[in-house]
Order: C-alpha cells, then structure tokens, then sequence
C-alpha cells in the first residue's frame, strides 16, 4: 500500500528543528506552514514557512502542547500531513488518533507504538520480556504502598524516573536513604507538571555509565533498519550537551550486537517511522534498555553526516506509506561527526537558563561544517522555551579531523547579549580525556573545576578599553572636558 | 567620567580623558592610550597601549559584550555613586534566573533556617528551589505563582537581625 504523496505540511513546533524540518520539506517541493504563538518572537521557522498559523495558550509552551488546537490549525490550513519535530508533542498518541480521525498524516508512528513506549514502565517490561537486556528496577505501579522499600532494595544508587518521562525531566540520583522520600516528592512533581503525570519508577544507577543510543527505521511494510549508533555522554543535568557518531567507547562486535539489539526492539515493536533506542553501557561493556523515543532525535544530524540520509527526508517518504527501498547492507557509515548545542545558559551559574537579546550572532562555516540554528540575529531569548539556540555539527574523515574542525568554528563563532555555553563547549573539546574520548555521563561533573572558567584573561587592558569606548557618555564627557584639567588626570579632583 | 567596570570577578576603575594624541583611559594600573575603529557589523578594532585586536562588541544598557581571541566576555559598567548607595543584599532571597514562580512556600513573619526552601522557580523547563540563605523570619514575600520575574529580582525579605 502506498498511500499519496504529502503535499501540504504542518510543522507543529518551534526553533532550530521547525526550521531544520522546514528546509527538508521546502526542498521537495511541499507547501508548509507552522504554528507560532506571540511569545515566539522572531526566530528562523516563521521565515522559512509558506504560512504561519497561530495558537494561543495559557502559557506559550501549552499552545504547542494542545492537542485540540493543533489538529485545528492543520484542519484550517488544509494540511494533508503534521510533523511534530521532538519534544511538545512528538510522542503523543492522542495527536496521532486526533489526526488520524481528521484524515491527516502524522509524521511519526503509531499511536500504539508510541504508547507502549511513551510509558517507561511498559516499555522495559516489554524488552525484557522478549529477551533483550534491562537494568534491576523497582516499579511505582506494582505497589504504591511498599516503593521506597523496594527502591531502596534495588540498591544505591538509584536513578528515579517518572513513568511518563523522558529527555532528562525529573530524574534524581539517589545515593543515601536519608533524602529517599524528598527527592521521590520532588521528582513527583516535575512528573506532574511536564508529563500529566506523577507515577515514577527507580533503576539501579550504573556508575559511570556511557549513554549510546541507535537510530533506527522502520516502513509501513515491516523493514526496519539502522543506522548506527551515537554517543551522547557528556550531559548536564541528565541532557546531552555534545553527541558524536561513531562512540568512540564501542568496539566493533559491541557496536553490532547493539545495533541488532536496538533493530531487534524496534521489529518486536512493530515500529515505523525514525525512532531511536537509547541503551547505557557500563564500563564492563555490559548495557541495558533505558527507553526508546519514538520521535526525531535532537542529535539526528551527526548521523546524518556519516550515512548521507536525510532523516526527515526519510520520515516524510515513510509517513506517506513508501517502502524503505533499501536495506541494511545499502546504509554506509563515512568518517566521524560531532554536534555541539550551543544554549541560552550560564554554565558559571550551574547551566542557568539566560535571557536577554541576542544583539550580535556570528555562526561557523566552513568545509564539513553544518549549522541547524533556530535564531537570527537581534532576536529576542525569553524563558518560555528550551534554552537550545542552534546546533553546531562537525563532520571530518576521522575523529580528530572533525574535532579540529570544531575547534576553529568555535573560535569563528559569537554570540553577544546573551550568556551561552559557546566558550564552555570550547573547554570540553580542549579536555584532553573528551579529545581521548574517554568519556562518561559523569565527566562535566568529575572535570567541573577543569571546565570552569578560570576567568584569568590576559586582555584586560583591550577589554577595558574596548568597555570605556563604546560607552557614548564616556567618551562625550572626555571630548567635553576642558584640556587642562584633563591633564591633571581624572582621579585628582 | 568615572566608571567601574565589573570582569568576572574582579573590579576596575577606569575613567576617560582626551589629550593632543587622542583617548587616554587612566586605570589603576596606569594610563592607556586607546582607540576603537569601527570596521562594520559590530566588528571594531581595538588598541590599548601596545595591544591591539579585533573584536565584537555588543552593548547592552550597562553591559558589555566583547568577544576577543576566541573568547567571551561580559563587563558590567557602574557609576561609582551607584555603587557605592547600593547596600548588602543581606535579609534577602534573590531569583537566580529569570523566569516564572511556581509556588511559594512561606509566609509572612514564619520562622526559617538556613537552607530551608522559600520559593520553587521554573525556566526553561528546569525547575529550581530557592532556599533560605541564613536563619531568620520573613518580613515580607514579593511574588506570587504564576509570576514572571527578571534575574535578581527580590522575592522574599527577611525581617533584620534583633
């Protein structure tokens, strides 16, 4: 069965991934709109768009997170297809149905599919009963009134997780019993308020974990394959900062045996669509299931690089019911690729979410450089949104090539009116063990006081001056001033 | 003009005077002859003494942003008399981010200690509790959820130290 070709797509998200989709779906000829609610100000999306359809909410993040409004804007616009981009409502089985019952596409997979791993709790039980590898957890669900004991007998440290979770939201490490039941209300809470819901689940915590995960895809006629794996260790608060492809922690037999457990997952699941299994691997070499996004991964690019897909490209072909078209042995894997995300925080002030105007914006370019940018220069950055302002993407022949070819974008990149982490993503890649690539989820933490910024510099006498003359008052008052008592020198009076 | 300039950690006095030859910035360190030539699109040319470099510079209200060799910088500027009138924040509890409250957890005149948690914050999907810095009783509390409130903005005061 192959359904009809899309020909009008809504884009029912925001920032770099809205317009990343956009140029894919622009290309091949489709006719797009987004929706926008007014506290999108600016931003690169909108201008890309043939349309912009808005929405209202209480609260800006719950416009793009209500079903019933978006499902409308399709509707109105007359779009045949909705693609949801990552986070919002990308995993949402109830957009899938909505749209489904109004004749639209969703560009993703089905709602069942996204249900069984939408719920992290249903999702490993479904692993492991088909074989594949989990860590030891204890369950909310199972019995409500005996879950601290029974987190607590899994074994410190734990990881507590909410059932509904994902990309990091409320997840605590527990290393001491004490704090147990603040850090559970805690996390309850956060689960609450991103998820609708505060039913948690605790896994065994492994020390020193890599976090790898696999990109997979299935067609509407039961192929699925991949498309290798990343490597998205080096993480703040429980999100990725920097992913690369291939990881360089994987030797060649436990790269296979990943890939064909994730492909594995993804055929039992009936999956379809661009999907990814994400797995943490233990400095033994062992890994476990951690859970499957049913949706576009933020780090997709970096795969993109080494197997010359485009993944949206792809999405879109599956979505409007092509086959694949080829096969496992037909994906090639070239050379390596890292991605930066450059982020509206202060890495000073614990990763802060930073607002401000982003006066004077400067992206890199260059052989094997890609920039998937969300902003555009003199943009205002609020708080109402996720802090992602562009991602930077190297690709090189090897490992160092693209490394180095990071290293000088970075120096060829400016970001002004706004604190960012662009000079932080500078201090990792200078790291020697990230340039070793011996790195776990645990590195930023470990090397914070390497990382930190040292704050010496050795141009404070350009700095001052460069402050003292673009500051208009400063230099009219020194233009004013009478020579001779100029001469006595400022400080004498 | 005398102005402070705040880099990181440190703090320096610098004012600016016009001379035969041109701009004299006198620091702590002693006077510099400087110059800034604009090259376009927020690049500048910048000397100081026997440096100079190109840089970009972005100005916002009293903050400066310079990104010179490779590196960030943000220099906030102060008026010595601004400076010297502002008082401790001492007996208060700041937001450390801007951002909306998501609930308050205290009440006028009720009795906290140090590291007791005031206020829940959120930005940018991360939420963040505000706890007590020291001992004390609240005077006063300056938000309620729902609110949007810049950087530093003061959300709850403490009564003064008997």
């Amino acid at each position: 069965m192959t359904g009809a070709p899309i020909r009008r797509l809504l884009v029912a998200n925001r920032g770099e991934i809205a317009a990343r989709i956009l140029r894919t779906a622009k290309a091949q000829g489709i006719e797009c709109a987004i929706v926008r609610h007014a506290a999108e100000d600016g931003g690169l999306a909108p201008q890309l768009a043939d349309a912009v359809v808005p929405i209202e909410g209480a609260t800006p993040v719950a416009a793009y997170l209500d079903v019933a409004q978006i499902v409308q804007a399709a509707r109105r616009w007359g779009a045949d297809a909705v693609h949801p981009g990552y986070g919002f409502l990308s995993e949402s089985p109830a957009l899938a149905r909505a749209l489904d019952e109004a004749g639209i596409r969703f560009v993703g997979p089905p709602p069942a599919v996204t249900e069984l791993m939408g719920d992290k709790v249903s999702a490993r039980r479904f692993v492991a009963e088909h074989g594949f590898p989990v860590a030891p957890s204890a369950i909310e669900a199972d019995d409500p009134g005996s879950f601290t004991q029974r987190a607590l007998a899994v074994g410190l440290p734990i990881l507590i997780k909410p059932a509904a979770g994902g990309g990091g939201k409320g997840m605590r490490i527990v290393r001491s019993a004490e704090v147990l039941d603040a850090e559970l209300a805690a996390a309850r809470r956060e689960g609450e308020r991103y998820f609708g819901d505060g039913r948690l689940f605790v896994e065994r915590y492994v020390e020193r974990p890599r976090h790898i995960e696999v990109q997979v895809l299935g067609d509407q006629h039961g192929s699925v394959v991949h498309f290798g794996e990343r490597e998205c260790s080096v993480q703040r608060r429980f999100q990725k900062i920097i992913e690369e492809t291939p990881s360089p922690a994987l030797d060649a037999g436990t790269r296979a045996r990943i890939c064909e457990v994730a492909v594995g997952i993804a055929r039992a699941a009936g999956y379809v669509g661009a999907g990814t299994v994400e797995l943490i691997l233990g400095a033994d070499g062992e890994f476990y299931f951690l859970e499957m996004n049913t949706r576009l991964q933020v780090e997709h690019p970096v795969t993109e690089c080494v197997t010359g897909f485009d993944l949206v490209a792809e999405q879109l072909r599956v979505a409007a019911g092509e086959p694949l078209g080829y096969s496992q042995a037909d994906i090639g894997f070239q050379g390596h690729a890292i991605e930066l995300r450059l982020c509206a925080e202060d890495p000073a002030q614990g990763f802060m979410p930073a607002t401000g105007s982003l006066q004077v914006l400067r992206e890199p370019a260059g052989p094997g450089v890609r920039v998937d940018s969300g902003v555009v220069e003199g943009q205002r950055v609020g708080s109402d949104f996720d802090s992602l302002l562009a991602k930077l993407i190297f690709h090189g022949r090897s490992r160092g090539q693209a490394l180095a070819r990071a290293r000088q974008a970075l120096a060829d990149t400016a970001c002004l009116g706004v604190a960012t982490n662009l000079d932080y993503l500078d201090r990792i890649l200078a790291h020697a063990q990230f340039a070793a690539g011996d790195y776990s989820t645990a590195f930023l933490d470990e090397q914070a006081a390497e990382l930190g910024d040292a704050g010496e510099t050795h141009s404070t006498a350009l700095l001052l001056a460069a402050a003292a003359l673009s500051d208009g008052h400063m230099v009219a008052a020194a233009a004013d001033m009478p020579r001779l008592y100029a001469q006595m020198g400022a400080w004498r009076n | 003009m005398k102005k402070i300039f705040r880099l990181g950690e440190s703090e320096h006095r610098c004012s600016l005077r016009q001379d035969a030859d041109g701009l004299v910035l006198d620091t702590e360190d002693g006077p510099l002859r400087c110059a800034l030539q604009p090259l376009g699109a927020a690049r500048y040319c910048v000397s100081a003494g026997e440096e100079q470099a190109e840089a970009l510079i972005a100005r916002h209200d009293d903050r400066i942003w310079i990104r010179l060799r490779g590196r960030t910088h943000v220099i906030e500027a102060v008026d010595p008399l601004d400076a010297a009138a502002a008082g401790g924040h001492d007996g208060a509890a700041e937001a450390p981010m801007p951002g909306t409250v998501i609930s308050v957890l205290v009440e006028p005149g009720a009795e906290v200690t140090a590291g007791q948690d005031l206020v829940v914050m959120e930005s940018m999907k991360l939420e963040v509790t505000i706890r007590a810095p020291h001992d004390g009783r609240i005077a006063a509390v300056h938000c309620a959820p729902g609110d949007q409130v810049p950087l530093k903005f003061t959300l709850v005061t403490f009564e003064a130290a008997p």
